[in-house]
């Protein structure tokens, strides 16, 4: 990729439209300005454009993004731009941002300022790593990592579970095992074995006791029911008995009938209906209706316990007939629960007498009357024959029931045995997992170091040849996951840190090194670099070296960008093949930013 | 603090090319399979990867062989 041109215009210094043309011949520039001229400008342009950050405003407390608008000029009015060969990106200030276009910018930007030069060679260890992250992200990898710890920490706790469950399972059976007299020496082989024992014949048998008592009780109840309804039966025959006695006696001795009363009630009845007639509809005679009524009615009066004699007898007799009819539906269902016993009892085995007794109560010929009075003297006898087919059935259910918890037990230790033994291999693995993922993970950020330590020295060396300086080393702390250490050679002096004795200017080209190391192993061919007034305390020879050493390494960057307040580079380095030279001159509120030549 | 504007997770990057190596080391060792390898790797890498994934890709390599013709996701 080439740079082609950077616009600017209401942006920083930039109160006038500005472009920096570049030579897409030349992959150095150096842009050359005094203090003041537009140098940050142009640096904080570019990396507004290419970066989340806001340049050297960053180094400032007490800013926002409002101070970028160029002073005088309407935020509307920023504009950004950088052309290059493979695309342009733009940018403008919208509600109080940056927004640039692409939001991807199709280069990558390395930037370092004058402030954070010493700020790389002499952060705390831990500092030092922040920044190194910021070149290569391995936090994705750390969190991946985490999360597999988890797993593994989870996975053993799942195993204790299982391993208790099976525990408790185990003694359970075994406690059983044991009570049952510890049949065929080993619990395992004794639960195996009752598992998978056949028990359909004694589920048959349970279904069939039941199905006897069932039917036994329904036919006892029937009886019973019979029993009680024929009582009933026969009160309600005595009270109705009762009931005629005494109506008839009263017809007897008061010499007046109920047929009477029955017919002056009628007649009571249609005079009142009939209010408007004025004749006897029998004989025909004149009537007054209100008369004739009242004196229906008294005669009635007169007849009053004859009244009440008739309706306690037709209560009797309607209870009577009731309760007839309930006896009839209660010997109907006597009659079908007991035709069902029967069949039942061709199923069982009975005592001889009672044998005798069934052979009777199932002749068709039989009617049910009788054979409710054979199953009445059989009761006792039936009643203690139920019981003992209840224990039996009893029996039968504690056999089902212990052969069902033996066989579910037995299952569910062999599922958990399965599955602790799939869950320890799982735990196995992922312990195994995790040793890989964290050793590879160390062995990698070591080779980067390596690798990294290796450029660093190569370039330093570059720059203070014959100086016995460097032997630069960068590696993790034994212990720590983020505190980078940084030691370095002085003269016979091995591992030392650098900031102890190293002078500010050594340790100025230090930091450079590794800037450079870092932005040439995570870069690539999209990367431009930019080193904003990095140089201040470097002498011209060292100067010259650290040029030589940016030309060389330029093949490995889309472009570098040198700003720097010494003229003196300028009329070094103008007119060299590969190096661009812009030399900016005096800012003035009319025009802004201008550059020279 | 100087910055960049680097996408840490493109296909190149120090992320993704530890998290290939990562995964290879696993498949060299029988801890996870082939199948799909792109996304394990791209979760790996992003942190995505969480408990549940990992148990699953490690209880995936225990199961037998599904089929070798089954593709790679992407």
């Amino acid at each position: 990729m080439k740079l082609l041109k950077l616009e600017i215009d209401a942006f920083r210094g930039a109160i006038r439209p500005f472009e920096l043309p570049f030579d897409p011949g030349k992959s150095v520039t150096l842009l050359l300005g005094e203090n003041g001229t537009g140098k940050s400008t142009i640096a904080d342009a570019l990396i507004c454009l290419c970066t989340d950050d806001m340049g050297s405003l960053d180094d400032r407390s007490g800013v926002d993004k409002s101070f970028l608008v160029a002073a005088g000029r309407n935020p509307e009015d920023l504009h950004l731009a950088l052309h290059t060969d493979a695309g342009s990106i733009t940018a403008r200030f919208e509600k109080k941002k940056i927004i640039r276009s692409p939001s991807d910018a199709p280069l990558t930007l390395r930037h370092l300022r004058r402030s954070s030069v010493v700020a790389l060679s002499t952060a705390v260890p831990s500092a030092r790593y922040e920044q190194l992250a910021g070149y290569f992200d391995l936090s994705g990898i750390v969190k991946s990592e985490d999360n597999l710890r988890l797993l593994c920490k989870n996975l053993k706790l799942e195993n204790d579970r299982f391993v208790s469950a099976l525990s408790a399972v185990q003694k359970l059976l075994e406690s059983v095992w044991t009570n049952e007299g510890s049949p065929l020496d080993d619990w395992e082989l004794w639960a195996e074995t009752e598992s998978h024992k056949d028990i359909n014949e004694e589920r048959l048998q349970l279904r069939r006791v039941r199905n006897f008592i069932e039917q036994t009780e329904k036919t006892l109840g029937a009886h019973d029911r019979l029993v009680v309804t024929l009582k009933m039966g026969e009160q309600a025959a005595q009270t109705r008995k009762l009931a005629d006695q005494q109506l008839a006696d009263l017809q007897s001795t008061s010499g007046q009938d109920e047929a009477l009363l029955t017919l002056l009630q009628q007649a009571h009845d249609f005079v009142a209906r009939h209010a408007d007639h004025e004749s006897c509809p029998v004989c025909a005679q004149s009537i007054v209706p209100e008369q004739l009524k009242q004196a229906l009615y008294d005669r009635m009066e007169s007849m009053a316990g004859l009244r009440v004699a008739a309706t306690e007898a037709e209560t009797a007799r309607r209870e009577h007939e009731r309760l007839q009819s309930v006896w009839q539906h209660a010997l109907s269902d006597f009659g079908n629960a007991l035709s069902d016993f029967l069949t039942t009892a061709q199923q069982t085995e009975w005592p001889e007498n009672f044998k005798t007794a069934l052979t009777e109560m199932n002749d068709p010929e039989l009617p049910i009357r009788k054979r409710a009075e054979l199953f009445a003297t059989s009761r006792l006898q039936l009643d203690m024959l139920l019981e003992g087919r209840r224990i039996t059935a009893d029996a039968i259910q504690k056999t089902v029931d212990q052969h069902g918890f033996i066989s579910e037990n037995w299952l569910s230790v062999l599922h958990n045995r399965q599955t602790a033994m799939d869950n320890a291999v799982l735990l196995r693995n992922a312990d195994k997992a995790l040793k890989i993922v964290e050793n590879t993970r160390k062995a990698f950020i070591d080779t980067e170091l390596a690798a990294i330590s290796a450029d660093v020295d190569d370039f330093y060396q570059a720059l203070h040849p014959k100086e016995n300086l460097g032997g630069v080393r960068l590696f993790l702390k034994e212990k720590g996951k983020s505190s980078l250490e940084l030691t370095a050679r002085f003269h016979e002096y091995e591992d030392v840190a650098p900031q102890s004795l190293y002078s500010e200017s050594h340790l100025d080209t230090l930091a450079l090194c590794i800037f450079l190391a870092l932005a040439k192993r995570y870069g690539g061919g999209e990367t431009v670099l930019l080193l904003d007034d990095v140089l201040g305390a470097t002498d011209d020879a060292h100067l010259d070296r650290f040029i030589g050493l940016l030309r060389r390494e330029s093949v490995h960057f889309a472009h570098i960008l040198l700003t720097s307040h010494q003229r003196a580079l300028g009329e070094r380095f103008r007119g060299q093949g590969d190096i661009q030279v812009v030399e900016l001159g005096e800012w003035s509120v009319e025009k802004g930013m201008a550059s020279v030549g | 603090m100087e910055g960049s504007s680097t996408n840490n997770n493109s296909p190149q990057s120090p992320g993704n090319h530890l998290a290939e190596q990562l995964f290879e080391k696993l498949l060299s060792e029988g801890l996870v399979t082939p199948y799909g390898k792109y996304v394990f790797i791209q979760q790996l890498a992003l942190g995505e990867l969480k408990e549940s994934h990992w148990r699953n890709a490690l209880n995936q390599a225990l199961q037998p062989q599904i089929s070798s013709n089954e593709p790679d996701n992407l």
